[in-house]
C-alpha cells in the first residue's frame, strides 16, 4: 500500500481496495482560494463586456465603413467568448479541474451527444429542399394560419399568417397613419436607437433567403406560393421596409 | 443518503456536520461524496441536452429565417441582458465562494453568501419578468421601466394608481399560438418569439429550482448541516447554480447580441 501519492490516489492497483477509496486522506477536497475565485469572476465580468463591445463593434464598422461583415463573424466571435466563458466556470466554479477526471468525461460526452444532435438535425434540414422540392414550394411565408385568434370558442379561426393578420387588425382599428406612427416607434424598441438607425433593423447582415420564402412585405411580392425568390441582395441593402407598405 | 444519527442525543451540543456518518455501505465519507457528485455530473448532463434541444431548435430556425431572429432580436434590450448576466455571473461567485466557507467552517459567512446567490436569483427574475416578460406580453409597463417615456404617446390605461402603464399595441409579441403583435417586420417573427420564451422560460424556470435548492440549503446550514468534512449538498446545489449560469452565458449573446 503506496501513500506516497495519497493526495491524488490514482497511482497504482491495490487489490484489496481496488477502486482507491482508502487512498482518500479525510480533508482530501480541494479548496479553491479566494483570490483564484475573485479573479474569475473579475475575468467573466470583462469578457461580458468584450463581447458586448464586440456586438456593438461589429454593428459600428458596418455602419462607419458602410459594409457588410459576413453573419458568421456575429455568431463566432460571440460563441467564442461563450465557450471561453463557460470552460471558467466549468474549469473553477464547477471545480472540474480539481475534482474527479470522471466527472468531466460525462460532462464531455454529454457534448458530443449534443454535437451529432446539432449535426444531423442540421443535416436534414438543409437538405430537405433537395429531397423533396415539390413540397417545399408549397410554403407560404408565415405559414397558411389555422389557429385561433385569441381565447375561447368564439375567437375566429385565422386563414393567414398570424403576422398579417394583427396587422390588418390593427390598421382598421386605428387607421393607417397611426399604425405607421406606431411602428416608427415599437420597430427599433429600447436600445435599437443608438444602433440601426432611424428605421429600424433591416436584416442586412442576415443570409438571403433561399428560393422558399418570398418577403411577405415587399411591395412587388405579396404572400404566394409563386416560389421564387424575388428578394435578391439589393432589397435586403435598402434603408427600410417602408413603415406601411399596403 | 445522508443519515444523521440524532436518536441517542449523545453529543447534540456538537454540530450536525461533525455528527454526520456516511451511508453504511460506503467505505468511506469520501467515496460517498465522489458518487454524488458523479451522479450530480449524470444529471447534469441530461440537464445540458434538455436545453440541447432548445439550442437546436434556435439554431435551425435561425438558419433558415435569420432575418426574423435579427427582427426579433431587436425588440430585446442589451443592456437589461447585460445586467442578469453580471447578476448571474456573481452570484455564481457567491455560491462557490459559499462552498469554500462552509469547507474553511466559516458558518457565519457561508450562510451570508447563500442569501446573497439567493438575492442576487431573485433580481434576475425581477428584470426579466418586470422589464422584458411583461412588456413584450402583455403591453403593460412598470412605471419605472426606461423604455416606457418613448412609448407614453400611445398610452391607453393605468392600473394600480400607475404603478403599471398600458401602451397600446406593444404586446402581443407572444410565442405561438398567443401571437398578436402588430407591427411586425418579417412573416416569421411569431417563431423568434416561441424559440425566445422557451429558452428563457425554461432557464428562469430553473434559476426558481435553483433558488428554491439554495434556501433549503440555508435552512440546512442554520442547523449546521455543513462543515469541513460534509458538504455534498451546498457542492450540487452549487454545480446545478453554476450550469443555470453557463446556459445562460450562452443565450445571452443569441439572443440579446445578433444583428
Amino acid at each position: 500500500m503506496s501513500n506516497a501519492h495519497a493526495a491524488h490516489a490514482s497511482h497504482g492497483f491495490d487489490e484489496l481496495d481496488p477502486h482507491g477509496a482508502g487512498k482518500h486522506t479525510k480533508h482530501s477536497h480541494h479548496i479553491v482560494s479566494g483570490v483564484t475565485l475573485l479573479g474569475v469572476l473579475g475575468i467573466l465580468l470583462a469578457f461580458t463586456a468584450l463581447t458586448v463591445g464586440l456586438a456593438q463593434g461589429e454593428k459600428w464598422v458596418m455602419a462607419y465603413f458602410s459594409i457588410e461583415l459576413p453573419r458568421w463573424v456575429n455568431v463566432a466571435v460571440a460563441m467564442s467568448i461563450a465557450t471561453v466563458k463557460a470552460t471558467l466556470v466549468l474549469m473553477y466554479f464547477m471545480l472540474l479541474r480539481y475534482s474527479n477526471p470522471i466527472n468531466t468525461i460525462v460532462f464531455l460526452v454529454c457534448l458530443l451527444a449534443f454535437a451529432l444532435f446539432l449535426f444531423f438535425t442540421g443535416l436534414d434540414l438543409s437538405n430537405r429542399g433537395n429531397i423533396d422540392p415539390v413540397k417545399a414550394n408549397a410554403i407560404q411565408a408565415g405559414g397558411v394560419g389555422g389557429m385561433k385568434a385569441g381565447w375561447g370558442n368564439t375567437a375566429p379561426v385565422i386563414d393567414k399568417a398570424a403576422v398579417v393578420y394583427w396587422r390588418e387588425r390593427k390598421l382598421n382599428e386605428v387607421g393607417p397613419e397611426k399604425y405607421a406612427k406606431m411602428k416608427a416607434a415599437f420597430s427599433h424598441s429600447h436600445a435599437a436607437h443608438d444602433s440601426h438607425g432611424p428605421t429600424g433593423p433591416t436584416g442586412n447582415a442576415a443570409a438571403v433567403r433561399a428560393g422558399l420564402t418570398p418577403g411577405l412585405f415587399d411591395a412587388a411580392a405579396p404572400a404566394s406560393h409563386d416560389g421564387h425568390d424575388s428578394h435578391g441582395a439589393d432589397s435586403h441593402a435598402a434603408p427600410a421596409k417602408p413603415a406601411a407598405t399596403h | 443518503m445522508s443519515t444523521l444519527d440524532t436518536r441517542s442525543g449523545i453529543g447534540n451540543d456538537v454540530p450536525l456536520w461533525k455528527r454526520y456518518v456516511a451511508g453504511h455501505h460506503w467505505r468511506s465519507a469520501d467515496e460517498e461524496f465522489d458518487a454524488c457528485t458523479l451522479g450530480f455530473w449524470l444529471f447534469l448532463a441530461t440537464e445540458v441536452l434538455l436545453f440541447a434541444g432548445l439550442f437546436c431548435a434556435y439554431a435551425m430556425l435561425r438558419y433558415k429565417y435569420p432575418e426574423a431572429f435579427v427582427n426579433g432580436s431587436s425588440y430585446l434590450d442589451w443592456r437589461w441582458g447585460c445586467v442578469n448576466t453580471a447578476v448571474l455571473l456573481l452570484s455564481s461567485y457567491t455560491m462557490a465562494a459559499s462552498i469554500r466557507m462552509f469547507q474553511l467552517d466559516r458558518q457565519g459567512t457561508g450562510k451570508l453568501l447563500l442569501a446573497i446567490t439567493f438575492v442576487c436569483g431573485l433580481g434576475f427574475l425581477f428584470v426579466k419578468g418586470t422589464f422584458e416578460y411583461m412588456p413584450k406580453l402583455s403591453g403593460w409597463f412598470f412605471f419605472l421601466d426606461p423604455a416606457l417615456p418613448h412609448y407614453l404617446e400611445f398610452k391607453n390605461a393605468e392600473a394600480l394608481g400607475g404603478m403599471l402603464v398600458h401602451i397600446d399595441g406593444y404586446g402581443g409579441k407572444a410565442p405561438g399560438q398567443f401571437f398578436s403583435y402588430a407591427f411586425s417586420s418579417d412573416p416569421w417573427e411569431p417563431l423568434w418569439w416561441s424559440v425566445y420564451y422557451s429558452a428563457t422560460g425554461i432557464h428562469a424556470l430553473h434559476v426558481v429550482i435553483g433558488m428554491s435548492l439554495i434556501a433549503w440549503c440555508w435552512v440546512r446550514a442554520r442547523k449546521g448541516a455543513y462543515g469541513p468534512t460534509h458538504y455534498t449538498m451546498v457542492e450540487n446545489t452549487g454545480l446545478y447554480w453554476h450550469l443555470v449560469d453557463l446556459i445562460w452565458i450562452f443565450l445571452f449573446p443569441l439572443l440579446y447580441l445578433i444583428h
